[in-house]
């Protein structure tokens, strides 16, 4: 249902929107794709796309990203490299027309091939966001692409490394905010919007930044964020949102048989 | 007025019923649901061969078919033949030490798979526990068995050499002593003993095994996900591509009725086996 913030006051101090259907969708957190890389080898992390690809050609073997289809991180890798290449508008449209405009980033992907991590001989994708991740902390790669909640409360509970970081490339990877709803059917309305009401309170915001590290959305200049401080360098409000819709599994299916397929 | 025979044949089917709906339910019906879908076009339903064509046309899965048999039979051929050689260890050398790995060697059957698949990335993987065990000696041992065939084909072994020599030891252990001291009496040498004795009398054994492993193998998925590499891959992650990521449903149908028939030349196989009687059995 169509959401009266009235009854939302906390509401007034967060500033992201919904890309999709604003009226009716709360933003309470967010979270985005970011580069993690292992600062004991790479001091100065690269800040845009073409760094990263000057980077990679200068340490071959030490970058890998997940298979798309397999893990939002690498989704996220890919599609950010082919829509570099087409007009902002694309990256958020399901139109057909689109497919045609890829082969510029294919190519990129291709070029990038050679300086992937390998294994046993043959370039490896990994599948999985974990499946990078593991890399990574087990030494074998320097960097890759993944999530900031993921890697930030990994590293808090200490299943990886402390020396491990995260950095956004400029154009950014994308990202996405998680958004609350009221259902039409709901028999508790008032209970509803107090509860997200509370969940946009500083308080619960910095719940979340504990337990799933979440990007709060409300000023967290105030919050204790030990352990979580790289979070304060993501701002929600530049966010790169990509919905290609459909056109995903097409997209897919031709990363596995002109990059994948490549060994 | 029921007649008593009529009632029992009534009982007789009621307890059939369930077990029998159960089946057609979870396993005739997907089947034979499956096999029309594979004839279907996609878009129009209409009858097509393309969604088999598929498979034996893209060059792509044209080797992800040949990868898959390689790296099955591969298991097949050296989890037997290492299966074979612990079994005959296993029945006729009387150690202490033999019967304590007769003991031991059925523990990897009770390891969850996942389990043993992250426990052996983490020994075999190139940052893995050789390589760190290497690094004391000042050794950058890297095996390179991730993400490749032999990593899996290792990994299939630990799964499937127990299992094979649970069933080759029961076939030697039905083996009489007497007929190999009766060999060694007429002057029989050990070798003449085992390719006239032994070998015949458990080949049976090792061909069921043979078939139940090359079975087991040819669907796998945990395995081939986590330590496969990207192209080509194993039919069970080129289903999970169909299925999962590209939604063609028709496509996954036809993959799985291919992975059926290579399942039912094994399985032929271990039926025309347990048929076919042995020479000496027939009286």
């Amino acid at each position: 249902m169509k959401l009266d913030t009235s009854k939302l006051p906390n509401a007034a101090s967060v500033t992201a929107k919904s890309s999709v259907t604003p009226d009716y969708c709360q933003p309470y957190r967010g979270t985005t794709v970011i580069l993690a890389y292992d600062s004991e080898k790479v001091p100065t992390p690269p800040a845009t796309m073409d760094e990263l690809v000057e980077w990679m050609k200068a340490n071959p073997g030490r970058f890998a990203y997940n298979t798309p289809g397999t893990g939002g991180a690498g989704d996220s890798f890919v599609r950010s490299s082919v829509y570099n290449f087409l007009p902002e508008e694309a990256f958020t449209s399901d139109d057909e027309k689109w497919i045609g405009e890829w082969d510029e980033g294919f190519a990129f992907l291709k070029s990038i091939h050679p300086y992937m991590y390998s294994s046993g001989g043959s370039i490896v994708y990994p599948n999985k966001n974990q499946g990078t991740l593991d890399l990574l902390n087990q030494g074998e790669i320097d960097m890759c692409p993944n999530w900031a909640d993921m890697v930030l409360s990994q590293r808090a509970s200490g299943a990886i490394r402390d020396s491990i970081k995260i950095t956004q490339i400029q154009p950014s990877l994308t990202g996405s905010l998680q958004s609350m709803v009221i259902p039409t059917f709901g028999s508790n309305e008032d209970g509803a919007y107090a509860f997200m009401n509370f969940m946009l309170s500083p308080e619960a915001q910095e719940i979340m930044v504990r337990d799933m590290a979440a990007i709060p959305l409300v000023d967290s200049s105030n919050m204790d964020m030990t352990g979580y401080e790289d979070l304060q360098g993501l701002d929600v409000s530049n966010f790169r949102i990509q919905s290609i819709g459909g056109l995903s599994t097409s997209f897919n299916e031709r990363w596995d048989n002109e990059i994948g397929s490549i060994g | 007025m029921m007649s008593k025979a009529f009632k029992q044949k009534l009982v007789a089917y009621g307890l059939v019923m369930p077990a029998f709906l159960v089946v057609m339910m979870t396993v005739a019906y997907p089947i034979l649901s499956a096999v029309i879908q594979s004839f279907q076009d996609e878009k129009t339903g209409e009858f097509t061969l393309d969604n088999y064509l598929y498979f034996f046309t893209e060059p792509m899965q044209i080797r992800n078919i040949l990868y898959t048999l390689f790296v099955v039979i591969m298991t097949v051929v050296i989890a037997i033949v290492v299966a074979y050689l612990l079994a005959l260890y296993l029945r006729f050398v009387k150690s202490k030490i033999a019967r304590a790995i007769g003991t031991l060697y059925l523990l990897p059957r009770f390891v969850p798979a996942m389990c043993a698949v992250y426990a052996m990335i983490t020994i075999i993987r190139d940052s893995g526990l050789i390589n760190r065990i290497g690094a004391l000696f000042g050794l950058d041992i890297k095996l390179g068995l991730m993400y490749h065939a032999s990593g899996m084909i290792v990994m299939n072994l630990w799964f499937n050499i127990p299992f094979a020599a649970l069933m080759i030891t029961a076939g030697l252990g039905a083996i009489p002593d007497s007929i190999i001291e009766g060999a060694r009496d007429v002057g029989a040498s050990k070798l003449k003993t085992f390719t006239s004795m032994i070998l015949p009398l458990s080949i049976k054994d090792v061909v069921v095994a043979s078939t139940f492993v090359f079975m087991s193998n040819v669907g796998s998925f945990t395995t081939p996900y986590l330590m496969g590499g990207n192209s080509p891959k194993m039919l069970g992650i080129a289903l999970f591509d169909q299925f999962n990521k590209y939604m063609s449903y028709n496509r996954s149908a036809a993959l799985s009725v291919i992975m059926f028939l290579i399942c039912s030349v094994s399985a032929g196989v271990y039926i025309y086996t347990n048929l076919k009687e042995n020479d000496w059995e027939k009286q």
